[in-house]
């Protein structure tokens, strides 16, 4: 059995760089317990462009 | 609170959204001989030059996302970190203890209980260190009965973390039977080796699931959780 959470949220910028390594921040001080959890996650252009 | 009396030691009791056992914790302090309890609101960057911190049990913020993650990032918890760091005596009882794992201050975390139910009732540990201020005034391998209110309690690391916690007398209360002894069905929510209790490595800063703030009068079924104050009086004062 697996028990995880879903989490989806959008953030400005164009520097993938730079949002993903804020994301990794965010996940490893927020929203995952690195002692508990693990995490991925995957940037996607916002289809509404802009 | 104070209502005028400003003598005695302070005591912080840090106040969340959410936090439920705060009145527990204010007079469980004050019911020790020259404490004084002060309130700390969570957005508070002042401790108040209190000498010693308890984070009270409860469900702050709701316990979303997970217990203790979202408090952890209130501004009171800098302070309360740096206070800690040097050398501050600071308890956690239940969501205190579940915060203080989420800030780093202590080792492991606190997940569902095994049962998956939440689990309230007296329950006996046994006091595995009183190196710390919290249980200097017990006996080494003293029972004592605290009772337990928790979802998620039960306590996780890696094995070698949980050696560490051995080896350096860090477990400080264990779940026991009423004989004292640890067994798998005194264990109320699958905690690593039955663990209730652990220090940091100062021993300055612990936490523990079950609540001395509710073992204050025989009358009520244990007074065995005063000394927990006692102590922190005396090593704050």
């Amino acid at each position: 059995m697996r028990v995880g959470k879903w989490i989806t949220f959008r953030l400005e910028g164009s520097d993938k760089e730079e949002i993903s390594a804020r994301v990794d921040e965010m996940c490893r001080r927020l929203l995952a317990n690195p002692v508990i959890e693990r995490y991925r996650f995957v940037i996607s252009d916002d289809e509404s462009g802009g | 609170m104070s209502g005028g009396r400003r003598t005695g030691v302070a005591i912080g009791v840090v106040r969340f959204p959410g936090t439920n056992c705060d009145e527990d914790v204010r007079s469980a302090v004050a019911a020790v001989p020259g404490a004084r309890p002060v309130w700390l609101w969570h957005k508070d960057r002042d401790l108040q030059r209190v000498r010693g911190v308890v984070l009270a049990g409860g469900f702050s913020f709701g316990d979303y996302l997970r217990a203790g993650a979202i408090a952890r990032f209130s501004p009171i918890m800098e302070e309360v970190v740096a206070f800690a760091r040097a050398g501050g005596p600071v308890l956690g009882i239940c969501n205190g203890f579940q915060i203080l794992t989420e800030a780093g201050l202590l080792p492991g975390a606190l997940v569902r209980n095994s049962r998956l139910t939440f689990v309230c009732r007296p329950q006996w540990l046994r006091v595995d260190s009183t190196e710390t201020p919290f249980t200097a005034r017990y006996a080494p391998g003293e029972r004592v009965l605290f009772p337990v209110a928790h979802g998620e309690g039960n306590y996780v690391a890696e094995p070698a973390v949980l050696d560490e916690l051995e080896a350096e007398g860090r477990v400080v209360f264990r779940y026991v039977d009423e004989s004292g002894t640890v067994t798998p069905e005194s264990n109320p929510n699958g905690s690593a080796r039955n663990i209730a209790g652990v220090a940091d490595a100062a021993g300055r800063v612990v936490g523990l699931m079950p609540h001395p703030d509710r073992a204050m009068e025989t009358l009520l079924g244990s007074a065995d959780g005063r000394r927990v104050f006692e102590g922190l009086v005396e090593a704050a004062a």
